[in-house]
């Protein structure tokens, strides 16, 4: 018995200890420095940090912008994609394999080059903006760049596979039969879809959106490249304080707090969905 | 006689197979419709064409009198119990069974009565909260039932309704289901291809196969006048003679095998003289005997092997043209041992109206 035990835990022990070596550790270290007075150097114990960031405007508008985008991205992420995970996951068509190379190819090309072709696209001298510029629609060019909202494509555009694929897991496994099932007893597609498919997705859809939620929170890349200074995030912020400004006790801080933010979201997330769903 | 359901010279095709093929029928009010035949045959989708999950190359489908090929399934007024039985997994038996009902807007005080009404049908009482995945399988097979039934359709559709259970809850189920749909008098449709399930459910059987119909009639008629080979085999068990006519007279039809022994049918239209004939005998339409005893038809054998299965014995005869299979009822009482028959002479009888004519051409 225990010897069994013993084995299912000899398991788990390598991805333990990768886990323990790049992430518990430095969690720890970071723990440690957020409650320091200033690092490196002689110093003492204090939550000024903490203090700072939860009552200095600055950074509550930070938490702000950044968990609404996260939100955002994410119900964005769950229109757009549910359909096309029902459709690939019901269609007969062949071309349901093109369609899923169209889904994942946001992730096979760098972060660099996706980026640099919104900037192509969204630009002042960019496609949309000497498309309207020739049809007369405009004079001067839209601010499309640098704000909230080229923020939000491109992160739509790079987290949209892991939603897609999340919720095709969950939908593939549900019997058809179910849905023809409420046909027949006289449901039209639309109450099926409400009362029969999306309650047994849910699942689908909850594990698409930890995953697409908590990348848009700690995404970096995109969101400085497409937002320039002008759209403040937390991970943005904890760059910033961590590299230009060099204030490791306070980035620490801002970053342990993102941690337990994220937490909290999620918690309350999943017990809201575990009240639908199959049992 | 109202006609519920009839297809007319229906067609499906999936790419090159032919999965329906001009398969034409009328089920009245009130019946148990069977299709019946081997698997890929087009059982499904004909039951699929009918519910409206399919849209037929050709042909038409009426339900009640209206032609419903571009009637959604949802406005067919159906009932339909899958084989997995396709309950919801995240509603309780109350509210699976209810479904329907409320899908068509029955008025929200009406609904727990009728629930319970059709609970008590199928008799299933006090599970009303479990949910599907806590109750065994022949509970959820009579949810699914009830759920079907509970709206009162024009017509209920059974996709091997049984093919889930065990051989015990499964004869169990049939009589049930029987009793249930005279109960009710809803007109029937279902698939299987267990043909005692048709013989015990069936009103009326059809026969499928390649996508076609080939032979519709009550049980009676498909066991006992078969018209192919495929229906003679398929409905129990068969011996096939083949042989040449050398008479067909109004008399009889006489039938000379290979090895020159005759054997006598009643005449049926179509054999002539010199034809090459397909006959068919049933197993337990032949009399074993020590003697030739007087029957018109008798084939000497020898007995090649005897398999006792408690209630009847099947007996193989090897004779100069074939191997007959012949069963018989263990009606007297027998002997604890015997001496092995094995390799004795004896005689096939049968009468003159149990030989089957299957098919005939010049
Ligand atoms: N959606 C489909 N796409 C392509 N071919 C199909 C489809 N559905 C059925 N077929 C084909 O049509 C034929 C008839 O299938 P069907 O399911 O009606 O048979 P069945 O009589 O119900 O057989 P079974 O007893 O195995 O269930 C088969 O050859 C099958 O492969
Ligand atoms: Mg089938």
């Amino acid at each position: 018995m225990l010897a069994r035990r013993l084995g299912f835990l000899g398991l788990l022990a390598p991805a333990g200890l990768l886990l323990a070596a790049l992430f518990l550790f430095p969690l720890a270290n970071m723990a440690a420095l957020s409650v320091r007075t200033r690092f490196p150097g002689a110093f003492t114990y204090t939550l000024e940090h903490y203090a700072k960031f939860v009552t200095e405007p600055y950074f509550l508008q930070v938490t702000q912008t950044t968990f609404t985008l996260a939100v955002v991205v994410t119900i964005l992420t769950i229109v757009l994609g549910y359909p096309v995970a029902y459709y690939f996951v019901r269609s007969r068509s062949r071309l349901k394999h093109v369609i899923f190379l169209l889904v994942i190819s946001p992730l096979l090309v760098s972060i660099v080059v996706r980026t640099i072709g919104w900037t192509i696209v969204l630009g002042n001298e960019g496609l949309v903006n000497n498309l309207l510029r020739a049809l007369g629609a405009t004079r001067e060019p839209l601010p499309l760049m640098n704000n909230f909202w080229s923020v939000t494509v491109g992160m739509v555009h790079v987290l949209l596979p892991f939603m897609i694929l999340s919720i095709a897991s969950v939908l593939g496994k549900i019997d058809p039969a179910l849905e023809e099932s409420a046909a027949v007893l006289g449901a039209n597609p639309a109450w099926t879809f409400w009362r029969v498919t999306l309650p047994l997705s849910v699942q689908g859809i909850a594990a698409g959106s930890i995953l697409v939620f908590c990348l848009t929170i700690g995404a970096y890349i995109t969101p400085w490249w497409l937002g320039r200074g002008k759209v403040l995030l937390f991970s943005t912020t904890i760059y910033d304080q961590m590299l230009a400004i060099i204030d490791w006790p306070f980035g620490s801080a801002a970053a342990m707090l993102l941690v337990a933010a994220t937490m909290v979201v999620v918690t309350v997330y999943f017990t809201l969905l575990r009240h639908v769903g199959p049992r | 006689m109202t006609v519920d359901v009839r297809l007319a010279a229906v067609t499906k095709r999936f790419g090159a197979v032919t999965a329906v093929d001009a398969v034409s029928l009328d089920v009245p009010q009130g019946e148990v419709l069977a299709l019946l035949g081997p698997s890929g045959c087009g059982k499904t989708t004909t039951l699929r064409i009918v519910a409206g999950f399919e849209a037929p190359d050709d042909g038409t489908v009426e339900i009640r009198g209206r032609v419903v090929n571009d009637v959604p399934t949802y406005r067919r007024n159906l009932g339909m119990v899958f084989q997995q039985y396709a309950l919801f997994p995240h509603m309780s038996v109350f509210d699976n069974v209810a479904f329907g009902l409320r899908m068509r807007g029955v008025p929200r005080g009406d609904v727990p009565r009728l629930v319970e009404e059709a609970m008590a049908l199928v008799r299933l009482t006090g599970l009303s909260e479990r949910f599907p995945s806590q109750l065994s399988g022949g509970q959820q097979q009579r949810v699914a039932l009830a759920r079907a039934i509970v709206t009162k359709p024009a017509v209920l559709l059974l996709d091997e309704p049984l093919g889930a259970l065990d051989k015990k809850l499964r004869e169990q189920m049939q009589v049930e289901i029987r009793a249930l749909q005279r109960q009710v008098g809803i007109t029937t449709i279902f698939v299987t291809h267990d043909q005692e399930e048709a013989l015990t459910l069936a009103d009326r059987i059809a026969v499928m196969e390649h996508g076609r119909v080939i032979q519709v009639g009550t049980p009676t008629e498909i066991y006992e006048r078969p018209r192919s080979r495929f229906v003679s085999d398929f409905i129990g068990v068969s011996n096939i003679l083949e042989g040449k006519v050398v008479s067909g007279d109004a008399a009889a039809l006489v039938i000379e095998l290979p090895s020159g022994s005759r054997v006598s049918a009643t005449p049926v239209a179509g054999p002539a003289t010199g034809d090459r004939i397909e006959v068919a005998v049933r197993p337990e339409k032949i009399r074993l005997s020590d003697t030739a005893d007087g029957s018109v038809n008798v084939l000497a054998g020898t007995l090649a092997n005897v398999v006792y299965l408690g209630a009847v014995t099947y007996s193989y005869i090897q004779t100069a043209d074939t191997r007959l299979v012949v069963m018989e009822q263990n009606r007297a009482p027998r002997p604890a041992s015997a001496p092995s028959p094995i390799g004795r002479t004896v005689h096939a009888c049968w009468d003159v109206a149990s030989t089957l004519v299957l098919s005939s051409r010049p």
